[in-house]
């Protein structure tokens, strides 16, 4: 529509009581530029809490990737599982570290079947589609025995009692100490012939250092066989 | 009181309290007299000085408020204004913009005009139909949108240069700055609004 300028000049003469109230306050510099401050900082901080409102998002998100390994290793303790435990598999090319709860829940599981054709060593460089499909949690050897990783409490040796824990035989005896990339490696053997490897050191070297070449290393200085 | 007080309270009326306005309010409400030349004496001079930058005249200016107190004795009943100071701006602005009016449609009129406003004193006071009223509240709405995205001292400026009328110098010499300088900020201002109202399909 067109207005008249004598329209305009009504219209401003209806100006609401908030706009007249104001100018008459602010009838010095002073006055004027106080005021601007406080309008300033009141709109920095709408525009701040809307952003923060949009980051939010990201962040907690970001907070419970970060938290959901903490959780599944909570749960594992509350599982029953004592701290350190992990189980150590094979994924090609990484080792990666299962949750803790894994441990409880393969320590009584029935030992799967070898896939066809596949020996020990074999297995220990199956596809990670491979290893899904024959639902192995340890290395398999041909004779039934197995090879799991168990970090201990540093500086400490596995127990009697540890080994027998994992190996379900009382009678495990020592094979031999190795160093592996700083890691202390020890191996036993037990009268089924169940065969495992303790490694003492951090969780995170586990993790980092051992990878598929340290592991065939590893495997090739292990007997091979029920003995 | 100190003489800048005194200015203070020339220019911005009695100290705004809510509970002194709607004191006031309610003595003329009750009809009384009292209430009123109380106003009178605390918003007195800020209205004569806002008829004056309208208007250019003191004896104009002084009917212009006289006509203002009349026009509040008639609307305080049944009208209870909340903001009394801002009420009483409004009603001076539009008396003494009237009264503008008037005077220049009279010199347009040349002699002859003198005969009809002798003739018929209602010309004084244009009659607005309810198409510009209905008009000037869309524009006013629009008005305000304006000034809500503009910042405290575009805003401040803009009623106290456009409501107020006033002028560029005393306005310059109220916030320290430079009369070129703050005409050319109204400049700009002027022009963001045009555009603003363009926006809103309202074309000058």
């Amino acid at each position: 529509m067109i207005v008249k300028r004598t329209t305009l000049s009504d219209a401003l003469s209806e100006l609401s009581d908030e706009r007249i109230e104001e100018a008459l306050e602010l009838d010095s510099a002073e006055a004027l530029r106080r005021a601007g401050r406080k309008e300033k900082a009141l709109r920095n901080e709408m525009r701040s809490r809307k952003y923060r409102r949009w980051l939010a998002v990201p962040v907690c998100a970001a907070l419970c990737l970060a938290l959901l390994p903490v959780c599944l290793r909570f749960a594992g303790r509350l599982a029953g599982n004592r701290p350190g435990e992990i189980n150590v598999q094979v994924a090609n090319p990484w080792i990666y570290v299962d949750s803790a709860a894994d441990v409880a829940a393969r320590m009584h599981t029935e030992l799967p079947a070898l896939p066809a054709g596949k020996t020990a060593r074999q297995c220990a460089v199956l596809q990670p589609e491979e290893r899904q499909a024959s639902s192995m949690g340890d290395l398999i050897f041909t004779d039934g025995s197995r090879l799991r990783l168990v970090k201990t409490e540093a500086g400490a040796e596995p127990s009697t009692d540890q080994m027998a824990r994992y190996s379900g035989y009382a009678d495990a005896e020592w094979l031999e100490t190795e160093t592996l990339h700083g890691l202390h490696v020890y191996r036993f053997r037990t009268s089924a012939g169940d065969l495992a490897a303790w490694i003492r050191g951090d969780l995170y070297y586990c993790y980092e250092y051992l990878d598929r070449e340290d592991l065939l290393k590893l495997l090739a200085g292990m007997p091979e066989g029920r003995n | 009181m100190n003489e800048t007080e005194t200015d203070k309270r020339r220019e911005t009326g009695c100290p705004s309290s809510a509970p002194d306005e709607a004191q006031m309010v309610d003595e003329v409400y009750r009809r009384s007299e009292a209430g009123l030349h109380r106003m009178m004496d605390c918003y007195g001079a800020l209205l004569q000085s806002l008829s004056m930058s309208i208007l250019h005249d003191a004896g104009e200016a002084e009917e212009c408020v006289n006509d203002t107190w009349l026009k509040v004795w008639e609307l305080i009943p049944p009208y209870r204004p909340a903001h009394l100071r801002s009420f009483l701006c409004k009603l001076t602005r539009q008396i003494s913009v009237d009264r503008y009016r008037a005077a220049h449609r009279e010199k347009r009129g040349g002699a002859d005009a003198d005969l009809w406003v002798e003739l018929n004193e209602s010309m004084m006071a244009p009659e607005r139909s309810p198409e510009d009223a209905e008009t000037a509240a869309a524009v006013r709405e629009a008005i305000e949108g304006f000034l809500l995205g503009q910042d405290v001292e575009s805003r401040v400026l803009f009623t106290r240069r456009y409501f107020f009328c006033e002028s560029l110098q005393s306005l310059a010499e109220r916030y320290g700055t430079d009369p070129k300088l703050l005409a050319v900020k109204m400049a700009r201002m002027r022009g963001k609004l045009k555009k603003y109202l363009e926006k809103e399909d309202i074309y000058l």
